[in-house]
């Protein structure tokens, strides 16, 4: 059988329609079957901090390492070399102490270092 | 068309400066969206905008210029990482400096410092890339010289208005762009790393225009109660002093994982048993070995300064007054020695302001002086030591600064791969990390060796004399301090270094901590030579500061230290306090 995109505009229309639904489902497939089904992620809040009144704030940390995988969450200041603080495993919330400050960098890495994710905390201007 | 055309250089203004934006936080090692669209990054983008607006006049090509733009951009994040790997601090407009003083030895040094198969990638990339966009680009103005030669000129006068002068002072001040003082990382981060420097530049010129407080030196006079005169007392023969500033020193079993360094520092650990000896702390790490060298032969603490980052360059005076002064004011002949051109750092115009008299450079080595790895290496230094002590009878004064244990110290030659091999290891460390260390240990071992040396020639040599010995800074690792723990907690930027000091003299003292801007007042003290007032006023309130207890308020104490050094600067220092003003204390 010999594969053909001629036709009328709304066949061919249908044909690129289809060819693409039937690659995001082979991606989708392959990642599921890899374990990599969902792109490790790492959030931080609050993730901006008042310079005047709180310039050494608490935040949480939360983040998601797709099954089967393990991971390293450093922390470090800005300028400075990161320091591993908590093991990312799954789902999972840590709260840090009150020592979080502008320039205060959260990143997560596989085991073999490699960058998952990279969250930043910045400061909002004193409001006086 | 030219509503085209609008658009085409709209679309290349956001590219350029949300891709430059990107590339600085990169160097950073930040989010890559921080701060996007703050005014930081609007401060950024606007020197930006000016070379983007710049190119596209000179080309006519938009994606070729937001090409250029970004490849200029990526060069300087590029200095940027490299500096704050090697040096823990990001780059200042006051590097520029090296610039302003090109010298072919410079570009050598830092030369060594960069990857040549991916500097040839990165250029053979931009000029593939550039010639590729001019031949596919369809140009905004094809022709049209005048109209194009009109815009660039435009461009440049808005951004020259905008940049510079009045304008750009307020644009990029300290509150707009949240600077902050205490950390020039927090500052980049806030400003990125074209607002920082476009900030500095309005200040660059006014590195000595700091206040002298002349209450607060005589309230710390008084407080210091020093007797009005110095003076020494030596009946013998003055001794010859001799002073080495070895570089990158330091005594590794300060990491934990280290094992006992005896072996492999003999010297190190036999003066210390002998001599006086102590730590020091270094107004720098990893490099800026000149500022060390200058707190050394001038006594002044350089916090006293916050905006001078190159002394020597920043500072054009005929006189500086300071150690050498001392010596050829007590009848000693006065030598610098430095296997490194004279005109790096600008040394032979701040040596001769210092009061040397003499300056040996590469040139001046003896023949069969050698490199050991990158650098001239610390036998040939020792060498030119001991030739310039046997020259005459009159007593001299030597002030020697290696740079054999220069970095980078990854994958760097070294002439002896045996005598490498054989330094124990510390546990702990990579591939990397243990090439980075032992080629580092090979060189200080070699420094210690030609200490031990030269202390061995001098005590055999029958003449009374002082040697002095100690590191500049720690090295710029690339690897081990992340792999290693200092044992104290502290991070290696806060180490201090070892100094020690061994004589035929007579009156040593004991261990001492100090400053390197109080090692002057130490060195004349072994010597028995006299010492200027001001070493004697800055050496006691060093002494007074390190009593203190950690998170004591001593700003008087340093208030007063610092317009004394002012003071020192400019010759005006007066050791005498008027006994009206003690009364009206």
């Amino acid at each position: 059988m010999r594969f053909s995109l001629s036709g009328s505009p709304v066949r061919r229309g249908l044909t690129y329609v289809a060819i693409f639904c039937a690659c995001a489902g082979l991606v989708a497939i392959w990642r599921r079957v890899l374990g990599a089904d969902t792109d490790p992620f790492l959030v931080v809040s609050p993730s901006h901090i008042e310079q005047c009144d709180h310039p050494r704030v608490e935040v949480d940390v939360h983040w998601w390492m797709p099954r089967r995988r393990v991971g390293t969450i450093y922390i470090y200041t800005v300028g400075e070399a990161p320091e591993p603080w908590h093991e990312a495993r799954g789902r999972g919330m840590a709260r840090t102490g009150d020592w979080v400050a502008d320039g205060t960098t959260i990143l997560l890495t596989d085991l073999d270092g490699r960058v998952l994710a990279r969250r930043t905390v910045t400061s909002i201007r004193c409001s006086t | 068309m030219w509503r085209y055309r609008v658009w085409v250089v709209l679309v290349a203004v956001a590219a350029t400066t949300v891709g430059a934006w990107w590339i600085d936080r990169l160097a950073l090692k930040v989010q890559v969206n921080s701060y996007l669209f703050s005014y930081g990054f609007w401060a950024s983008s606007l020197p930006v905008c000016v070379l983007l607006g710049a190119l596209i006049a000179l080309t006519g090509r938009a994606a070729l210029s937001s090409f250029l733009s970004l490849a200029l951009m990526a060069c300087l994040c590029l200095i940027n990482a490299e500096k704050i790997k090697y040096l823990a601090l990001p780059l200042t407009a006051f590097d520029g400096y090296l610039l302003k003083h090109p010298d072919w030895n410079t570009v050598v040094l830092f030369a060594h410092y960069i990857n040549a198969a991916w500097l040839l990638l990165g250029f053979v990339l931009l000029v593939a890339g550039a010639v590729l966009l001019w031949r596919i680009e369809r140009p905004l103005l094809i022709g049209r010289v005048l109209v194009r030669l009109g815009c660039l000129a435009v461009v440049l006068g808005v951004g020259a208005y905008l940049l510079f002068g009045d304008m750009g002072r307020r644009a990029y001040s300290e509150e707009l762009l949240g600077i902050s003082p205490a950390s020039p990382f927090l500052t980049q981060f806030r400003a990125g790393v074209l607002g920082t420097l476009l900030h500095e530049t309005d200040y660059m010129g006014q590195a000595l225009d700091e206040p002298i407080d002349g209450r607060a030196v005589k309230q710390l006079k008084l407080r210091l109660n020093l007797p009005s005169s110095d003076a020494a007392t030596f009946a013998g023969i003055p001794p010859d002093v001799v002073v080495i500033q070895s570089e990158s020193f330091f005594n590794p079993d300060v990491l934990e994982e280290v094992p006992d360094t005896t072996p492999w520092l003999p010297s190190l650990h036999q003066a210390t048993a002998v001599g006086v000896s102590g730590l020091m702390t270094v107004p720098t790490f990893g490099g800026g070995t000149l500022r060390t060298e200058f707190e050394v032969l001038t006594g002044i603490p350089l916090a006293a300064y916050p905006r001078m980052q190159f002394p020597y360059l920043q500072i054009s005076r005929d006189t500086l007054p300071g150690l050498p002064h001392a010596f050829d004011d007590a009848g000693y002949r006065t030598v610098a020695i430095h296997g490194n051109s004279g005109e790096f750092w600008n040394r032979r115009y701040a040596f001769r302001s210092l009061g040397f008299s003499t300056f040996v450079t590469t040139h001046e080595f003896k023949p069969t002086g050698f490199k050991d790895g990158l650098f001239l290496s610390d036998h040939s230094m020792t060498e030119e030591i001991i030739a310039q002590l046997q020259q005459e009878q009159r007593p001299t004064f030597v002030f020697a600064i290696s740079i054999e244990a220069h970095g980078p110290y990854k994958g760097a030659p070294v002439n002896d791969e045996a005598a490498r091999m054989a330094i124990a290891m510390p546990a702990g460390l990579s591939r990397v990390g243990r090439d980075e260390f032992s080629r580092y240990a090979y060189h200080i071992a070699a420094a210690d060796r030609e200490f031990g040396r030269l202390w061995s020639y001098l005590e055999h040599r029958g003449r009374p004399y002082v040697l002095v010995f100690y590191g500049d800074h720690l090295p710029g690792f690339e690897k081990v301090y992340r792999e290693l723990r200092f044992r104290n907690g502290q991070p290696a930027e806060s180490q201090r270094v070892p100094w020690v000091a061994v004589s035929n003299v007579p009156g040593h003292g004991s261990t001492r901590n100090m400053y390197a801007w109080m090692l002057p007042q130490t060195v004349l003290e072994l010597a028995h030579v006299k010492a200027p007032a001001y070493f004697s006023f800055a050496a006691a309130a060093g002494r007074e500061a390190m009593g203190e207890a950690d998170g004591a308020d001593n700003s008087q104490l340093l208030d007063g230290l610092y317009s004394a050094a002012r003071m020192q600067l400019d010759d005006a220092f007066d050791d005498d306090v008027d006994p009206k003003v003690r009364h009206a204390l």
